[in-house]
């Protein structure tokens, strides 16, 4: 559906009062790997499907799932490099805020500075939309999970899938028992339902994982490789299953 | 050639008209929400319609009413990204006020200064306005209750009543006919001020409407207060469930509905 004549500038109003850049850049997000957030009892995770471009690539090597401060991580779906813009503005937040305060930025303080942030982008001709969709996971006395669109809704959520299989991960997300789950279990999950997405065949694709949990004394971290693969495993063995 | 671009930037039209002005006013319905705030005697009563868009989302952190100080509040209508940034301003402008003055800034005041921001993106071209409607609230220590509307044009004016929303031309409306003259409803208490509120939300949305629909803020006259300010109470879902029963209980919607029978009937006249 084309916005015609009011589809050209951020700045621009259409006649029903919508903003069609910003709707646009909402698309670009949806053919971008997926990612998904869980919010557990004893911590966050965050998963991601990635797609190195060529066999020549080093395996692991592009990564999305990204630290922010030792408490926080985000994972954004979209333009790689507007992700990356993103990451390193919530970095320079979040040193900035230890700087003044000598205290872990708040996960809700550094989601709202970062939706104010899209919102700046939302809002100037000279500019156009963030072109991702970013998850925020942290701890600050309690496991957060927030999500940010391109056109600055910031919502806190229990679990949430951004880019190109959103829709199927969102259903199997509802499943999930969040009054009870725990990392160990969402990391699990997570690789079930990123297995249980749609792939090309002979498309390489590749899990990329980050927690923070009380295990590992709240710090967001990668999921270790053992855990990763044990929970790879299981997801393949479950999706033959499936299929069978 | 203004015909071509004054639909597109905010020039004039040949008839006067700033036509991404007027568009911007649309962008306040894109939530299809309604809010509506109503002063009383020493109270402002602030309900805006709450959707939880996804059944994962934590209904905590969907908001319209924020604090900008510990006395004045904020009802934002509209467009979620444009609504933080007003807020963020207007708490930045509040607490620049009491750094420099020493006193809390008054609420009209403060609705000046935001309808001077909106206002910016009416005569530049470069950024389009605030696509939200701004409904400031407090219980002022000089002027007691107030409420002051802001919109995408610069307008501003205080009210004794203001909605904004999907909803805003019936439940103004209904509004403007119960809270008669003189009063217009100044003497009300808590309780009928909400009741009103309730009154006009439930009256004019179709759907029934629970606890978990609304988000309501009261401002009330905190005796403890020293410098005569009042306080911000959010009710809790369940509070607002017993007095959304109590009103319609106590025949508030038939109240609505005949009230609505005679508008028509006077438009027909």
């Amino acid at each position: 559906m084309s916005g015609s004549d009011y589809d050209a500038s951020t700045s621009t109003f259409s006649n029903d009062g919508r903003i069609f850049q910003v709707e646009y850049a909402q698309k670009a997000t949806n053919h971008a790997g997926t990612s998904i957030g869980i919010k557990c009892i004893d911590g966050v995770v965050l998963a991601c499907e990635n797609f190195p471009k060529s066999v020549l690539l080093v395996p692991h090597s592009q990564s999305r799932v990204t630290p922010i401060s030792y408490s926080i991580g985000v994972v954004s779906s979209g333009l790689n490099a507007d992700g990356r813009h993103v990451s390193n503005y919530a970095r320079d937040q979040a040193n900035s805020y230890k700087k003044n305060y000598h205290s872990d930025i708040p996960v809700g303080l550094l989601a709202d500075q970062l939706s104010l942030y899209f919102q700046q982008y939302t809002q100037f001709g000279s500019y156009r939309p963030i072109g991702v969709s970013t998850i925020i996971g942290g701890y600050d006395g309690k496991p957060q999970l927030y999500s940010l669109d391109p056109n600055a809704e910031l919502y806190g959520y229990k679990g949430v899938a951004i880019g190109k299989g959103k829709t199927h991960a969102r259903t199997a997300l509802e499943q999930l028992p969040f009054a009870t789950i725990t990392c160990e279990q969402a990391v699990k999950e997570a690789a079930k339902i990123l297995y249980g997405l749609t792939h090309e065949e002979e498309r390489i694709w590749e899990i990329e994982m980050g927690w923070i949990t009380e295990a590992n004394n709240w710090v967001f971290e990668t999921v270790p490789a053992p855990i990763l693969k044990a929970a790879e495993d299981e997801a393949k063995k479950w999706l033959e299953e499936r299929d069978a | 050639m203004t015909g071509a671009y004054d639909h597109l930037i905010t020039i004039f039209s040949p008839e006067g008209k700033l036509y991404q002005v007027e568009y911007a006013h649309k962008a306040i319905r894109s939530e299809n929400l309604t809010s509506i705030a109503i002063r009383g005697k020493d109270c402002v009563v602030a309900v805006s319609e709450k959707k939880v868009p996804d059944r994962l989302i934590e209904p905590d952190t969907v908001k319209h009413i924020f604090t900008i100080t510990p006395h004045i509040a904020c009802l934002c209508t509209g467009i979620q990204g444009d609504s933080r940034m007003l807020v963020y301003k207007a708490r930045e402008k509040a607490a620049k006020y009491r750094f420099k003055n020493g006193v809390e800034i008054p609420v009209s005041y403060l609705a000046n200064l935001m309808a001077g921001e909106t206002q910016f993106f009416t005569q530049y071209a470069y950024g389009r306005g605030y696509g939200t409607c701004l409904i400031f609230f407090s219980v002022d220590d000089e002027e007691g209750p107030q409420v002051h509307k802001v919109d995408p044009s610069g307008y501003t004016a205080g009210y004794y009543a203001a909605t904004a929303g999907t909803k805003e031309v019936e439940t103004m409306a209904f509004l403007e006919k119960t809270l008669k003259l003189p009063e217009r409803g100044r003497n009300n208490s808590v309780k009928d001020s909400l009741r009103l509120c309730l009154q006009a939300m439930q009256g004019a949305i179709s759907r029934e409407l629970q606890g978990t629909d609304l988000e309501v803020c009261i401002a009330t006259r905190d005796d403890t207060c020293e410098d005569g300010f009042g306080k911000l109470q959010f009710m809790s879902a369940q509070d607002i469930d017993n007095e959304l029963t109590e009103m319609v209980e106590s025949g508030g919607l038939t109240e609505y509905l005949a009230s609505r029978q005679e508008m028509d009937r006077e438009d027909t006249n």
